[in-house]
């Protein structure tokens, strides 16, 4: 008797741990998304789309530029365990103020983002953002969600060039969920902390950019359009906790001499 | 190991059956009297227990099953509540899909133990045992086994002289 019940208790609780297990490792992000694409063809793709935005757009080759982003960037990327790319920062001679993520850790500014903003933390901050985006993910998964899995691969098998325009514009133009804007300010507001750089000052950047955006036409601010505001975003922000003892280290730029390269 | 013989449906009163089934009905009632914390179901059962424990050993079989197939359900909910509540509450852990996974568990643990106990309440109506999986065995064997120091003669008031 007592083996036979043992055996039943055996069963029992196997039953119920093989529950607990399946539904414990079951990838519900799988289902959602059926395909990932390596990092190589990532690499790829962002070759083709790079050479694609290349040719549409006016890059800023600017040493002194392209050295005060890197001062800024380093101080971010520094604080960054395990950052999953490489990234390279371009800076396109454009007006709107926007900064935009594509693949492989490529991140775009437009020079009218440097006019915009105040100082080397506030543009430490919307890069940070832009990283966050990267690091989740969130441009493959937008692009794999739009266009799917077969045109990406159709792209980087045979490269077509208006194939490539396209999901270039996609990238630059369309906004992530609001979902995918949190997860990319959380990881910016933990990456300033980290940093040493103040996490409010995006909401400092996001009131101002708000406001102006109630006052001008709208054609000239393009990072409210890609990254719609929520007042929640704002607030988290702004709410933002730090500890007593921090302090935020300034990074060591000029903003007005850095926006005087741009000329 | 010896075991008492079964009681046959004929050989039970309606009183016994419906005492019975009452076991498996404990925690509807509990949840009817608006009592949703899971302990509360099995406080009644071991109070039913209690109550039915002079009874007939069907009556006691079908208490006693009803009391520890109770215990584990009692206890996962329990954990899914200390977990809830830690998680939405005190914000000490986050969700995570060993969590989500507990809780699909839970939820096909709780329907399985009501479709078991449904058809345990019906079956000991009918003045029929009814057996799950590992506690049938268990209460069987603690209900029905003939020990030794049943009916000997401590239970007895009058006794012999000791010479």
């Amino acid at each position: 008797m007592r083996s036979g019940a043992l055996r039943e208790l055996g069963i029992l609780i196997a039953i119920f741990a093989m529950i607990w297990a399946g539904f414990s490792y079951y990838n519900y992000d799988r289902i959602e998304n059926p395909f990932t694409i390596s990092l190589e063809k990532e690499a790829k793709l962002s070759d083709f789309m790079n050479k694609h935005l290349m040719t549409d757009f006016e890059f800023i080759h600017n040493q002194s530029l392209d050295s005060t982003i890197q001062i800024i960037t380093d101080r971010l990327l520094s604080n960054l365990d395990s950052a999953q790319y490489e990234y390279k920062f371009h800076i396109i001679n454009e007006s709107e103020a926007n900064a935009f993520t594509t693949l492989d850790g490529n991140i775009y500014i437009f020079s009218g983002l440097i006019n915009e903003v105040t100082s080397a933390e506030e543009l430490a901050l919307i890069l940070a953002h832009e990283i966050g985006h990267a690091e989740h993910k969130h441009v493959v998964d937008k692009l794999i969600k739009t266009i799917g899995i077969e045109a990406l691969f159709s792209i980087m098998t045979g490269g077509d060039p208006v194939l490539i325009s396209e999901i270039s514009k996609l990238t630059m133009s369309t906004s992530f969920d609001r979902l995918n804007e949190e997860e990319a300010d959380d990881f910016a507001l933990e990456l300033a902390f980290d940093s040493q750089i103040n996490p409010r000052r995006l909401a400092q950047f996001f009131i101002k950019m708000k406001s102006k955006n109630q006052s001008i036409i709208q054609e000239k601010l393009e990072f409210i359009s890609t990254h719609p505001m929520s007042n929640d975003r704002i607030k988290k922000s702004s709410d933002f906790e730090l500890s007593d003892d921090f302090e935020e280290v300034p990074i060591p730029l000029d903003w007005e001499v850095v926006k005087g390269y741009l000329n | 190991m010896e075991y008492y013989d079964l009681e046959q449906p004929d050989e039970l009163t309606k009183k016994e059956k419906e005492d019975a089934m009452g076991a498996y009905l404990m925690m509807f009632a509990a949840i009817g009297a608006g009592l949703p914390l899971p302990i509360i179901n099995l406080i009644a059962s071991v109070i039913y227990y209690f109550v039915q424990k002079k009874n007939t050993r069907f009556v006691r079989f079908h208490s006693l099953q009803s009391l520890w197939s109770q215990v584990p359900t009692t206890l996962i909910n329990a954990g899914a509540m200390y977990w809830t509540l830690q998680i939405f509450l005190f914000d000490n852990l986050e969700t995570s899909d060993r969590y989500y996974g507990y809780l699909i568990m839970l939820v096909i643990l709780n329907l399985s133990y009501f479709a078991f106990s449904i058809v345990g309440a019906v079956k000991a109506r009918n003045g029929k045992m009814y057996y799950f999986l590992f506690f049938g065995k268990l209460c069987y064997h603690q209900v029905y086994q003939i020990r030794d120091d049943e009916g000997d003669e401590s239970s007895n008031v009058n006794l012999p002289p000791r010479l």
